[in-house]
């Protein structure tokens, strides 16, 4: 699961080549030991809570084509997308205040710290008597578990501004707007996408753990339901299918990241 | 006729739950047009804020600076600063930071450009117009503040240890190329360093200052003639002797403040 470039500075292209083929070796190398000793371990002792991986891969097909999985995926993804939007929107506004005006900053840290902190399964119970049995439940608890990360670093972000170039901004004669949008902002832009990158990881969690528990629907709600049968096979190959979206999500955010930040020295 | 008058500056540095530090006491200066000077001292003799002052990013507590005849009210249009730190955006192009004073001044676009790419070349930085400042060197990033401050064509030019954060070499390159660049185009400079022979080699008038408090102790007018070359002025009895006299009296200040 490698993305890093080919070849970094003052590197040879072939020297770059070999690098590449041994990351990718090696991180291949790690994966698939792993898998060996899954299957191994699960075709020895043969007890139902540890099913062979070829078995777990077999029934995540199964579960995809007959299974209609696929259906209770495409909802998952789409409430994870739009909870992650709604987030976002709360997270840059919210945290670029704090970390613009000290008095909103003194006035929110205590308690966006505290709700980092408190599960959001908390409010479970709070959600569902106002949404009820819908989308919108799953949808609040995704913001929940990942707006707070993203307030916090943004705010930090923004506070942590290098002072020179405020400095350079005003004896240049920017105004206090021109200089949060010239200066301000693009500063902090790197350290805010590395908050967004958590918020992502943090909003899948709530996406499955807001279906498991909450709303009975969607993929995670599917897990919940295969929990209760004992069947643990489906458990398996749900969780196996989840890890390899959160690799795929955080790959693709960090490739995204990587990019817009180049600039970085 | 003076371009910059400072008259009977103090000023108090307060920071929360600390004494007050005493950074101007009572400073007094006279800054003729297109004059080179330098301010000279030891570090924490105020000689940065005291240009910062000048430049409006700092409000003396007590007395005042005018620039142009007008008084210094925060930041204007008559200075421009070159940083110690450079200060450079690092997400925008070589280009783009030259060009950042214009555009905050209101410059068209195709002039702007056209302007920066002129003092771009004129700082020697021809063909790095779309580099980033990672991509250069500790010398080359400051050409490019220096850059961002010529083009502005402040009749000021209040320059910040500019030299300070780059290796000996870069820096008597760098001495070399502002001496040249203000032979050309001749304006005020206000000149911060702590560095003897590049306060001498520089100014046409060194201000010693001392700390604690930051006052001024001598001002030492430097003659040699212009346009210079640092080798051989380096290498002059005068420069010799005036740097021994620097020397001294730092010396004296320092000891004056240990005792």
């Amino acid at each position: 699961m490698t993305m890093s470039a080919l070849s970094t500075a003052g590197e040879s292209p072939a020297a770059g080549l070999v690098r590449f083929v041994r990351n990718i070796a090696v991180n291949w190398a790690g994966m698939v030991a792993l898998a060996l000793i899954w299957e191994i371990v699960g075709q020895l002792i043969r007890q139902p809570w540890l099913p062979p991986l070829s078995e777990v891969l077999v029934r995540m097909v199964a579960l995809f084509t007959t299974g209609g999985l696929s259906q209770h995926l495409v909802a998952s993804l789409a409430s994870l997308a739009l909870g992650f939007l709604i987030a976002l929107a709360i997270g840059l506004a919210v945290g670029i205040l704090m970390g613009l005006f000290n008095w909103v900053y003194t006035a929110l840290d205590v308690y966006v710290n505290a709700m980092l902190f408190t599960p959001g399964l908390i409010f479970a119970p709070i959600l569902f008597a106002i949404f009820g049995l819908s989308d919108a439940t799953r949808v609040s608890v995704v913001v929940i578990y990942a707006v707070f990360i993203i307030i916090i670093n943004t705010a930090a972000a923004v506070r942590n501004v290098d002072r020179p170039l405020i400095e350079m901004a005003a004896s240049y004669g920017a105004s206090r707007t021109t200089t949060v949008f010239r200066i301000v902002l693009p500063d902090a832009f790197p350290l805010i996408i590395a908050g967004l990158r958590m918020g992502v990881g943090r909003a899948v969690k709530g996406m499955v753990n807001g279906e498991m528990f909450i709303a009975l629907i969607g993929i995670g709600g599917q897990a919940a339901r295969y929990g209760k049968q004992f069947d643990f096979t489906s458990v398996w190959a749900i969780s196996v299918f989840i890890m390899a979206l959160a690799v795929v999500i955080n790959q693709l955010v960090t490739w995204l990241e990587k990019r817009m930040t180049a600039w970085v020295d | 006729m003076s371009i910059i008058s400072v008259s009977n500056v103090t000023h108090q540095y307060a920071v929360e739950g600390r004494e007050k530090t005493l950074a101007l006491s009572d400073v007094n200066l006279e800054i003729g047009k297109n004059e080179f000077v330098t301010l000279l001292g030891p570090s924490g003799c105020g000689k940065t804020t005291l240009m910062r002052a000048i430049g409006g990013l700092v409000t003396p507590t007590e007395g005042t600076i005018t620039v142009n005849g007008k008084p210094v009210r925060g930041p204007n249009q008559d200075c421009a600063i070159v940083f110690q730190s450079f200060a450079l955006m690092p997400w925008a192009s070589v280009l783009q930071n030259v060009t950042f004073g214009l555009e905050m001044r209101g410059v068209g676009k195709a002039e702007r450009e056209e302007k920066a790419r002129a003092a771009i070349a004129q700082v020697g930085l021809k063909g790095f117009e779309n580099k980033l400042p990672k991509e250069l060197s500790g010398g080359m990033q400051q050409r490019v503040g220096l850059a961002r401050a010529l083009v502005v064509s402040t009749p000021i030019l209040l320059m910040d240890e500019p030299f300070g954060a780059l290796d000996q070499q870069t820096r008597r390159y760098m001495q070399e190329e502002l001496l040249r660049i203000w032979q050309q185009d001749q304006r005020t400079v206000v000149f911060v360093t702590h560095d003897m022979e590049e306060a001498i080699l520089l100014a046409d008038k060194v201000v010693l200052m001392s700390a604690r408090p930051g006052r001024i102790e001598e001002v030492i007018d430097v003659t040699f003639e212009r346009p210079r070359d640092p080798e051989a002025v380096e290498r002059l009895p005068e420069f010799v002797e005036l740097k021994e006299h620097l020397w001294r009296r730092l010396r004296q200040a320092h000891e004056l403040n240990a005792a």
